[in-house]
């Protein structure tokens, strides 16, 4: 398992590298250099930020040497100051990453329950009219824009039928509550968001799912099983499952990227603090220290989460946990 | 599965014969305003209403099947492209080209999407071609990915073999051998690609970054109307069912081709 | 068989079908008849898809979802066509086990050795024993299919095990709950001759151990001849000879002939792989008279119109003399 994980961590160096590659191409892909954009585009950028950012930037020097530097203040996770209120980026970003976090991991965990549940019953019933129903649901939800789901769901629970909050992480009052009460004020503002992003990610999960629990069930082992007089029960739940599960963990692990980008879109709607929120202020501003900050920063998150996926597959495999 | 093929092609067929006799289909200038007709509910002169300006819906609905399509359209050539050569040269070479490539791959995933576009549009402003080339930029990997698969199990199978003792050049090897072959698998991505290409836009739109003002895209109705959400609902309604229709023929079509290209999925 | 010996297996006028396609169906076994005694080894022999898996899969309603069971199988007084629920539960592995080809695929690679004997007893023995008790039965088990390191294979996963081992461990589990009836099917073609010889000689030694009632299946008359003295030999789903057969002089019909000539001689040192000429008969569409006849040397113009019933052992027209002791 050591030489795995090893060899995983090994294969990550190359892609952070790229990311970097990328964040700083882009950089310089703005016509004009983007400090000279900058400062056309955003006049309230004080003079000290602009100092700051040639220094961040290293834009005299030649372009290797400033690709070296840049590479340096990541690794110190120094991005730099935002231009709008000069505050470090670092500290912008680690202030809105609990509740992007708290969302988007509820959302994955949320995700993967229904889309187990959905494709395992559906592969046990397969081509069933409730196999067939539940695929055409998730492929709505696969199908259909989640921010304009969003906004009928909006105007359904705020507007007609007043019963679910759509705005924000917590209500006003928030401060006064209880610990218990809070915990369930904030579960109750998670519920409109998550239901949203969980309705368009549960097909790729319950297709998934459902034929890998197809084909393991064609498995000789589980005929095996049959053989053994064990109850059907204990085969499709114990036997069956665990391995179909496994590749699922990865899975989870690729769908990151997906969901953390989906973010902004719906924090934007349901006014979330998060991340992907700073993100779109950010880009609407021309705030660039803050855009570079929070992409590098969700790369790092994503591959993070594939790490995390990969030590959890080494940990349930024994075929990988045993090598 | 056949079916879902024909159901699918059937829906993305009438929004694209729509989206090609857009001028015959509509009485209004999708431009004109008339203020005296603002918000209207649909009706008998305005069959999806009005919007805030007093523009009919239905001819800015039809306008924006064509931008709304040409971006979905060539976004995913673009990427096809990239991902038909990043694909093609990284399974056909193997060695460190591969590596190299698949590196690029691994990279593109980890980004999220939709970030590194707002990013790039940002930075280099909203227009239709930017938005295109953005997302065919970003959204080639799933197809670099299959072509690269392909590419290599082709060319293990005798006939390759054959064609490189007959003595044909490598790239000819490529384009005549192994590109016919792998058109299935392609063209399966590329109807998912269309699909997620549209909803990208929508989404950039509704960001106030997609196709901009005077164009009308679905999104960028959509986003407009929005904020007369409470009393005028066709104007969320409508450009909402229209991409979710694409968006699902896209996507049914694709999976049921799918299905019959890919016999291990097959259930 | 005996006269005055009681079946435990008895197969009367069994057909399966498997449905494949809306009108399609593939007619994998025909009207098969088949009765073995308590303490009886049958090998049942054929080429591959000639009906001999399904025909094991069968006796105990192990089929695929598309198959469809036409005929009466009873197994040890039970009827296993009308067994649901619980009573075949109480069939499978408990009255009659079954071995799979291949070992490594039969075992579940996620779970520990110890895991899938204790699944196996869990599933027939009330009260469950403890998980001391249960290694300890479970280490006596492994012993006893010749596993000297029974404790480090106990906690070992699947692919931690050489092929042998594997297929030491499948005859663990099939025997955990003492069965009367061991279904092995194809019990050695995944292994290597070296291997393949002691494994042979470990299912002797459980048979009589034990005192099973073998049903083997296997392609390799070889190792049909010296497991067992009964010999089913079948072709295009259907039982074409049946039979005390040690070797080709006992054997009637023109088909166990072929078998017997495509083994490798292995003294000659000959090993190369042979195999009959032609192929066996699409079996969406069962040829009108005999389905070896395309590829028969005996065959003449008869073979071709009418179906051979069984006659004295054997589904054949024109069968060769036998010296058979019966």
């Amino acid at each position: 398992m050591k030489r795995y994980l090893i060899k995983r961590m090994i294969l990550m160096i190359p892609v952070i590298l790229g990311i970097t590659v990328i964040t700083f191409i882009i950089i310089h892909l703005t016509p004009g250099g983007f400090v000279k954009t900058n400062m056309e585009m955003n006049v309230k950028v004080s003079p000290g930020a602009m100092e700051h950012l040639k220094a961040l930037y290293g834009l005299d020097k030649p372009l290797y040497a400033q690709y070296l530097d840049w590479l340096s203040r990541l690794a110190r996770l120094d991005f730099g100051d935002s231009f709008i209120d000069n505050r470090p980026v670092i500290d912008k970003v680690l202030e809105r990453l609990p509740a992007t976090l708290l969302l988007n991991i509820t959302s994955i965990f949320v995700i993967f329950i229904l889309g187990t549940i959905i494709g395992v019953t559906g592969a046990l019933r397969r081509n069933s009219v409730y196999d067939r129903i539940m695929t055409f649901v998730t492929f709505t939800g696969y199908s259909v824009p989640a921010f304009w789901l969003a906004l009928i769901m909006m105007m359904l629970f705020a507007v007609k039928f007043p019963i679910l909050p759509v705005s924000g992480i917590s209500s006003i009052n928030y401060e006064m509550m209880g610990p218990f009460e809070k915990i369930l004020d904030v579960a109750w503002h998670m519920v409109l968001p998550v239901f949203i992003t969980a309705f368009g990610g549960l097909a790729y999960i319950s297709r998934y799912v459902k034929s890998s629990m197809v084909e393991v069930l064609s498995r000789q082992y589980i005929t095996a099983a049959y053989a053994k007089g064990m109850k059907e029960k204990e085969i499709i739940f114990k036997s069956a499952l665990k391995n179909s599960l496994m590749p699922v963990v990865t899975l989870l692990g690729l769908s990151l990227p997906g969901i953390i980008g989906g973010s902004f879109i719906f924090e934007t709607i349901f006014a979330w603090p998060g991340m992907g929120r700073l993100a779109y202020e950010a880009a609407m501003s021309f705030d660039y220290p803050v855009i570079m900050g929070t992409v590098t920063i969700a790369a790092a998150l994503t591959i993070l989460g594939n790490l995390l996926a990969d030590i959890a597959y080494a940990m349930i495999d024994p075929r990988i946990r045993y090598k | 599965m056949n079916k879902m093929v024909l159901i699918g092609a059937i829906m993305a067929g009438l929004l694209v014969f729509t989206a090609v006799i857009a001028p015959a289909l509509t009485k209004y200038d999708y431009r004109a305003q008339n203020l005296s007709e603002r918000l209207l509910p649909p009706g008998a002169r305005h069959i999806m209403g009005t919007d805030e300006l007093g523009r009919d819906l239905f001819s800015r609905m039809v306008y924006g099947a064509r931008v709304s399509m040409t971006v979905g359209v060539i976004a995913v050539l673009i990427s096809t492209i990239i991902g038909l050569l990043i694909g093609s040269i990284a399974g056909y070479f193997g060695g460190i080209i591969d590596s190299t490539a698949m590196r690029l791959v691994d990279v593109m995933l980890t980004i999220p999407t939709l970030f590194l576009i707002l990013m790039m549009v940002v930075f280099l402003g909203p227009s239709i071609i930017n938005i295109m080339i953005i997302i065919g930029l970003t959204s080639w990997t799933d197809i670099a990915r299959i072509i690269r698969a392909e590419v290599m199990s082709v060319k293990k199978t005798a006939y390759v073999d054959a064609a490189r003792l007959i003595g044909l050049g490598r790239a000819r090897i490529i384009i005549r051998h192994i590109l016919p072959n792998i058109m299935g698998p392609v063209f399966v991505y590329m109807t998912f690609g269309i699909s997620g290409a549209i909803l990208t836009e929508s989404g950039l739109s509704f960001l106030g970054l997609g196709v901009q003002p005077p164009y009308p895209s679905w999104g960028n109705i959509l986003t407009a109307g929005k904020d007369y959400i409470s009393t005028a609902w066709w104007l969320v309604l409508f450009p909402g069912i229209a991409i979710f229709m694409a968006v699902f023929s896209c996507n049914i079509m694709g999976e049921g081709l799918r299905d019959r290209f890919n016999p291990r999925i097959k259930d | 068989m005996g006269p005055n010996q009681a079946a435990i297996i008895s197969v009367k006028g069994l057909s399966v079908d498997y449905i494949t396609g809306p009108v399609e169906k593939l007619h994998a076994l025909r009207n098969v008849n088949l009765e073995i005694a308590a303490g009886e080894s049958a090998a049942i022999v054929g080429e591959s898809g000639c009906g001999k898996t399904t025909l094991a899969y069968s006796l105990l309603k192990l089929g695929p979802k598309n198959s469809v069971l036409s005929g009466d199988i009873v197994i040890d007084g039970i009827s296993i066509g009308a067994a649901k629920g619980e009573q075949l539960r109480g069939v499978r592995g408990k009255t009659a086990a079954m071995i799979f080809q291949d070992p490594g695929e039969s075992l579940n690679p996620v779970f520990t050795v110890f895991q899938q004997i204790k699944e196996a007893v869990n599933a027939h023995m009330s009260p469950v024993p403890d998980d001391g008790a249960m290694r300890l039965l479970a280490r006596g088990m492994l012993k006893d299919a010749g596993l000297d390191d029974a404790g480090r294979v106990l906690n070992a996963y699947p692919h931690q095990l050489s092929g042998g081992q594997q297929q030491r461990v499948m005859m663990a589990i099939a025997l955990s709950c003492a069965p009367k009836i061991l279904i092995a099917d194809e019990p050695r073609t995944a292994l290597d001759v070296t291997v393949q010889a002691q494994i042979i000689k470990l299912l002797l030694s459980l048979k009589k151990e034990h005192n099973l009632t073998l049903a083997l299946i296997t392609h390799d008359l070889n190792v049909a001849v010296m497991l067992c003295k009964r010999v089913v030999v079948m072709y295009a789903g259907e039982i074409v000879e049946d039979g005390m057969i040690s070797g080709i002089a006992q054997a009637a019909h023109p088909y166990t002939h072929a078998l017997f000539d495509i083994i490798p001689d292995m003294r000659s040192g000959r090993r190369e792989f042979r195999a009959i000429p032609g192929s066996v008969p699409d079996l969406r569409y069962p040829p009108a008279g005999c389905g070896f006849e395309p590829r028969c040397p005996r065959a003449r113009e008869k073979c071709k119109r009418i179906h051979p019933e069984m006659e004295a052992g054997a589904r054949c027209f024109f069968p060769y003399e036998t010296r058979r002791i019966e």
